[in-house]
């Protein structure tokens, strides 16, 4: 089982630990470096991590625990992605090696979400979208024949706060990050019965799921298998 | 009457309250029953929902595929609004 996971930060970090233990081989990408300011959520890194980088990081923890990981020092973009040649199926090459049983995406960034699920979606590998912010977040599901991410969310938003800028309740990325896990290793078992559905995560109530309807002429996944995507030019 | 849904983002907006009743039977009427009783709250899902960062759902389904604004509400439904959350 080969999981990519797109984020090593407040996410990436509990889904790296919680995939690995279940088994999952995992590729990880991240380009960003540990700060100080990541460590009420982050709990993978400790104050000897600062200024290194998150991907190897959390990388080197998973293998500390008898997990195989290793660490992709990239931001995962829509031209990453693109280079990233795959037959219809799985079988990755270019940036990314070997088949991919399932994407994973806890980065902190719209158009990363957007270029992840993109990819997935064309590829035909099943998905999962997980973002954090405050007191709440949300899971998406994805597998081929189920509504993808642009089903729901068109577009990436033309404003869309960041763990750093708007702050995020430490807890609630553990909690976020154990349903997107959860979510992940049944879509790499083939229980593919969360797909197009988005879980909704808050602080002070359990987690709903809201389920989603592939929506006719979605960019993201209709015709997946035939036709280049869009990719967002410009995010304010 | 049908209940809108809260997410964590509006809350300060809204006394804290993470469901409001609303007496409406459509989706436009909820929302704006919601801006009569929290103004702030209302404007800014309505400039959430023109950016389309957020998504409103009846029972699972998507309410642009139902008529949007005027997609019909029942007074035992709930209004998920389904942010899109981009941190990590």
């Amino acid at each position: 089982m080969h999981v990519v996971l797109v984020g090593a930060g407040g996410l990436g970090g509990p889904l790296a630990l919680a995939l690995a233990a279940a088994g999952a081989e995992l590729t990880i990408y991240d380009d960003d470096v540990v700060d100080a300011s990541n460590l009420h959520r982050q709990l993978q890194f400790t104050l000897d991590d600062l200024g290194q980088p998150k991907a190897e990081v959390l990388a080197q923890a998973v293998r500390r625990r008898g997990g195989a990981a290793k660490a992709r020092l990239q931001r995962w973009t829509a031209e990453l992605a693109r280079g990233a040649s795959a037959p219809k199926g799985g079988n990755v090459g270019g940036d990314v090696d070997g088949d991919v049983s399932v994407i994973v995406d806890g980065s902190d960034d719209p158009l990363t979400k957007f270029a992840v699920a993109d990819w997935a979606a064309q590829r035909r590998i099943p998905s999962v979208v997980a973002g954090a912010l405050g007191l709440g977040g949300n899971v998406f599901v994805s597998a081929p024949g189920a509504a993808c991410f642009r089903c729901l969310f068109e577009n990436p938003p033309q404003e869309a706060a960041s763990c750093a800028q708007a702050g995020v309740l430490g807890p609630v990325v553990a909690a976020v990050a154990a349903v997107a896990a959860r979510a992940a290793l049944g879509l790499a078992a083939g229980d593919f019965s969360d797909a197009g559905s988005i879980w909704v995560i808050d602080a002070w109530q359990a987690p709903r799921r809201v389920p989603v309807l592939p929506r006719p002429g979605c960019p993201g996944c209709s015709d997946s298998s035939t036709r280049p995507l869009q990719t967002p030019a410009v995010v304010a | 009457m049908p209940t809108l849904l809260i997410p964590p983002v509006l809350r300060p907006f809204t006394n804290g309250l993470d469901r409001v009743e609303v007496a409406a039977t459509t989706v436009d009427q909820a929302v704006g029953a919601l801006e009569e009783r929290f103004p702030e709250a209302g404007t800014r899902l309505r400039q959430a929902v023109a950016r389309r960062y957020v998504i409103m759902s009846i029972d699972g389904q998507d309410v642009r595929d139902h008529g949007g604004g005027q997609a019909a509400l029942s007074p035992t439904q709930e209004l998920h609004l389904l942010w899109a959350v981009a941190g990590g």
